[in-house]
């Protein structure tokens, strides 16, 4: 710790030597000595001027002090290093701002902190604050922007970062992975700043922080530490996370459970950098590193969530971690299902690439195939898109205007039509969005439930008999949009052998199996029910943590994080109980189920074309009276001498025609002094 | 015409002589009940099941207490009304029914609607036998006393009195899925003689427990005992094991080696599975 503030100390003078032409105070003699005290070299530097500078911590400038003067940086190197002045316009004159100052930035960033909680996330309302919030830091810091040029600098730079992440990278890279670290930074950056700049205004008040005592070093280097370790470990550690379309609200809580790792459930729950500082020591201690911080983060998750149980809670965490505790939820496509709901958006050879009408209809069929007759809705939408330019598409299905149609049938095909709001011109990227509400699919999971009683010959035919693959120990459905993958049994639910004497844990999640030549999203779940398990008399065990509508519920808001592809989020998860006669088997007794759920969901699925417009251009006639491309005006006669040239040029002097409703003369060129000025008004020329 | 005679006679003599030799001889070899499914492969959707299962008793024991379970349909399409069907007894081959008895048991359930979009559905099921019955083990064999054989723990073959000793005879099964398979004849001193008999299950199914029923050397009671945990006269097999050693103890009538007869009976029970598939069509 000690060399860390050296070295902070160290960064701290090199950065005052790029400045030190620009002071012109003199130290003052007494008031250093007094500061640095007898017996000791007294280093070279400004005079203090402010007495709340020599007060600032003044307990420790009359304090000896045992460093050796070489320790100390020279007062050339401090010399010219100037406190943020206020309300002062000379630099001569410049004060140290007010400690006050400081804590005022650290209030207002709490309360765009506040806003950001509060307000939904727009383009242009985040720029604003960015602008407002630059301005206010940057103000007080004008007066003498010599002196305070690192201040200005780092306010310039949070300013440029903040516009450049609000309104550029989480724009551009919705799905980028390090958005949460991204969405971290938005939310927090002013109040990180405001800490930053009180922390330089300390150092300044402290005369370049040499007397700062050993306690106070510790404590900077900690905050510093601190920090950083929150900066850097959820890049380093932490898995990245993809968001998209929060709202500002929804920015500002996952900046939150980034910051301070609290979550709903415990997949999400992150360590704090204490929990990885306290666990590095305890890891030096002999006691294993991984354990310790899984330890903490149950902690810390069931003192977030269960405050009053939290005992019971770190039991039942620690035993389902024991049981394998896994976040994802896995499951595949069945081959057995043959009937499969299938939707194509796929242009055909009409589809025109290429236009010449700015306005142009873009057909585009759209192909639905639904062998088991599910009632559904499609509702489409189109857009241009040239760089950052966006135009709206006007949509028509079998040329009627209207954007939504009822699938009823086995198999239905439409013609949506797409037509710009605006002129179009030039290459462009045409989005079909076609959102499908209602859509229904089902898994089925087979499990086998044994007593601990059953022998190893029969358990092996069990397995062998009925889980002959990995997929057949994995929930299936069919081969469509939305995967309803679930688990349950003992352990982590993965197992197919279903010990009836044991917890039994189970949870799901919802995968994204859209394939084909467009991307596609699952939007949200409208509903879940895993109705082969509680008509079966499966209930959730209300005795252990879990969630209570894990078997049965409505509407689940979803990320494409959460359906990543072979890698779901789980949703839900509980423990059940098993129905009294699957309690009961008597040894080498087994029984065989599959168990059936079902899923209500939207999906959107998105076509991309390029396509380019280019309108058709007539050639230009000049003298037909009309002004085409390239013309300035056309007055359909042939005289030059007119207010329009015969080459549609508009009659200005210097054309070389006079046009004697304006001009004097026009000889054709902007000389003053042959004769003609440069204006068109005849010259007396003087011959001599 | 006596060249024909005599031909004819020969033919037929030779002919049935090797059948009446099958007859006498079905207490040989391991061997095991045979189970089918006797019913269609295929069944269809929402429609009643009639599942005929039946066992043939080829053992040359009868079978007593038999039960079949049907065990492993998945639940979700097909539900049986009754999973277990008993019989008291099941007769084996015998010279009174050569093949052995064949009963059939029909189990009846229902065939439940596939998954929606399914067209097939292939399920694969167990059919369970319990049953008990015995082996028994009537071997004529060689003994001698350790005084007179000079026997001291090496193995050496004697000729005296009208057979030959021999210290070690392999079996090849008594008709039945398990038996003596092995046979050591040890001489001791005092007209005594300890026979170890390696009782082994070659069948594809499970002993439960097996008891011995009697024990005789020339018609003397024999002092038995498994070698193992013993409970009265019974031995519980282990899931996986496969073998056990009989130790039985008997006295000699005479210090010169004769042959005498020997018999074992043996009770078990007994278990053996076999799957079966059944494809349920749309």
């Amino acid at each position: 710790m000690v060399d860390l503030s050296r070295l902070l100390k160290k960064a701290f003078i090199a950065d005052k030597q790029g400045l030190r032409e620009v002071g012109t105070d003199k130290p003052d003699k007494e008031v250093l000595e007094r500061s640095y005290g007898r017996g000791l070299k007294r280093p070279e530097g400004p005079e203090i001027k402010d007495r709340r500078v020599q007060n600032f911590f003044s307990s420790q400038n009359e304090r000896p002090r045992s460093s050796t003067p070489k320790e100390y940086p020279s007062f050339k190197q401090r010399e010219g290093f100037r406190m943020p002045s206020f309300g002062s316009s000379s630099s001569s004159s410049a004060r140290p701002a007010s400690m006050w100052l400081y804590v005022l930035f650290f209030i207002i960033s709490l309360g765009l902190i506040y806003f950001k909680k509060t307000v939904g996330y727009q383009p242009l309302f985040s720029f604003s604050l960015s602008i407002i919030q630059g301005l206010i830091f940057t103000i007080p810091f004008l007066s003498d922007r010599e002196h305070n040029k690192p201040q200005l600098t780092l306010v310039f730079i949070a300013v440029a970062l903040d516009l450049f992440v609000a309104n550029g990278l989480l724009g551009l890279w919705p799905e980028s992975g390090i958005k949460g670290i991204l969405i971290m930074y938005h939310v927090f950056t002013w109040a990180a700043l405001s800490i930053v700049l009180f922390l330089m205004g300390s150092f300044e008040k402290l005369g370049v922080g040499e007397k700062l005592p050993f306690w106070a070093w510790l404590l900077i280097a900690f905050i510093f530490g601190y920090v950083l370790i929150y900066l850097i470990f959820p890049v380093l550690i932490q898995s990245p996370l993809a968001y998209q379309d929060e709202t500002h609200a929804e920015y500002y809580n996952i900046a939150k459970e980034q910051l301070f790792g609290d979550a709903k459930t415990l997949q999400e729950t992150k360590n704090s950098a204490i929990n990885y500082l306290t666990c590095s020591f305890d890891a030096a201690r002999g006691i294993n590193y991984d354990k310790c911080l899984e330890e903490k983060r149950i902690i810390r998750f069931c003192e977030a969530n269960f405050p009053t149980e939290v005992q019971n809670c770190i039991k039942q965490q620690k035993e389902l971690i024991e049981q394998g505790n896994r976040s994802g939820v896995s499951g595949s496509v069945s081959d057995a299902i043959k009937q499969v709901t299938k939707v194509e958006l796929k242009e055909d050879q009409f589809f025109p690439k290429k236009a010449t009408e700015l306005r142009t209809v873009y057909p585009i069929p759209l192909k639905i195939i639904n062998p088991r007759e599910q009632t559904f809705t499609a509702k489409a939408f189109c857009e241009f898109k040239k760089g950052k330019e966006n135009v709206g598409g006007i949509i028509s299905i079998v040329g009627q205007e209207v954007s939504e149609v009822q699938i009823t049938s086995r198999q239905q095909e439409f013609l949506i039509g797409c037509q710009p709001s605006t002129d179009l011109n030039g290459r462009y990227t045409l989005d079909y969005n076609v959102v499908l509400s209602g859509m229904q699919t089902f898994s089925f999971l087979k499990r086998a439930f044994i007593s601990k009683e059953i022998s190893a010959e029969i358990r092996k035919q069990v397995e062998a008999d009925n889980f002959k693959t990995s997929r057949d120990k994995a929930s299936q459905g069919p081969a469509e949009f939305a995967l309803l993958n679930f688990k349950f049994g003992t352990g982590a639910g993965t197992e197919p052998l279903v010990l009836v004497e044991d917890p039994i844990s189970f949870s799901f999640a919802v995968e994204d199996v859209g394939s084909g030549a467009y991307k596609g999203e699952v939007l949200k779940v409208n509903s879940y029910n895993f109705h082969g398990l509680w008509e079966r008399g499966f209930s959730i065990d209300l005795e252990r943590i879990g969630d209570q509508d894990c078997l049965q519920g409505g509407e689940l808001m979803l990320l494409p994080a959460q359906t990543k592809k072979r890698q779901p989020s789980e949703l839900k998860r509980c423990f059940l109980t098993l129905p009294p006669d699957l309690q009961q088997l008597q040894k080498n007794e087994y029984k065989i189920e599959t168990f059936v759920a079902d899923l209500n969901y939207d999906y959107k699925i998105t076509k991309s074309i390029p396509i380019e417009v280019t309108p058709l251009v007539a050639p230009t006639v000049c003298g037909n009276g009309a002004v085409e491309a390239n013309e300035q005006c056309d007055d359909g006669n042939q005289i030059n001498t007119d207010a329009c040239t015969t080459v549609c040029k508009t009659a200005q002097c210097g054309d070389g025609f006079v046009n004697p409703d304006t001009e004097q003369c026009d000889d054709g060129n902007a000389v003053n002094g042959d004769g003609c000025s440069s204006n068109c008004q005849v010259e007396v020329v003087d011959l001599v | 015409m006596l060249l024909l005679v005599l031909v004819s006679f020969l033919l037929v003599a030779c002919s049935e002589t090797p059948e009446r030799g099958k007859e006498i001889n079905y207490k040989q070899g391991f061997v095991d009940i045979a189970i089918a499914s006797e019913g269609d492969e295929e069944e269809y959707q929402e429609q009643p099941l009639e599942l005929p299962i039946s066992v043939h008793n080829t053992l040359a024991y009868d079978l007593a207490d038999v039960a079949v379970y049907i065990q492993g349909f998945d639940n979700h399409y097909i539900e049986m009304y009754s999973e277990q069907q008993q019989l008291a007894l099941l007769e084996g081959r015998s010279i009174f029914n050569h093949d052995g008895m064949k009963e059939q048991f029909l189990f009846e359930g229902l065939v439940k609607k596939l998954l929606s979009g399914a067209e097939k559905e292939q399920e694969d099921y167990r059919v369970h036998v319990y049953y008990k019955s015995k082996v028994e083990f009537a071997q004529t064999i060689c003994v001698v006393s350790q005084q007179s054989s000079g026997y001291v723990g090496a193995a050496y073959d004697v000729y005296q009195g009208g057979c030959t000793f021999q210290k070690e005879i392999p079996y090849n099964g008594q008709g039945a899925p398990f038996g003596v398979t092995n046979l050591e004849i040890v001489p001791r001193q005092g007209r005594q003689v300890q026979l170890r008999m390696n009782i082994e299950n070659k069948g594809k199914g499970k002993i439960g427990k097996i008891t011995l029923a009697s024990a005789a050397l020339g018609g003397k009671p024999l002092t038995c005992e498994f070698r193992g945990d013993m409970v009265d006269n019974s031995f519980l097999f282990e899931p996986e094991q496969k073998s056990v050693t009989l130790l039985c103890a008997g006295s000699l009538n005479s210090d010169a080696a004769y042959p005498t007869p020997l018999f074992v009976e043996l009770l078990y029970d007994y278990e053996i599975n076999k799957k079966e598939m059944l494809t349920i069509l749309e």
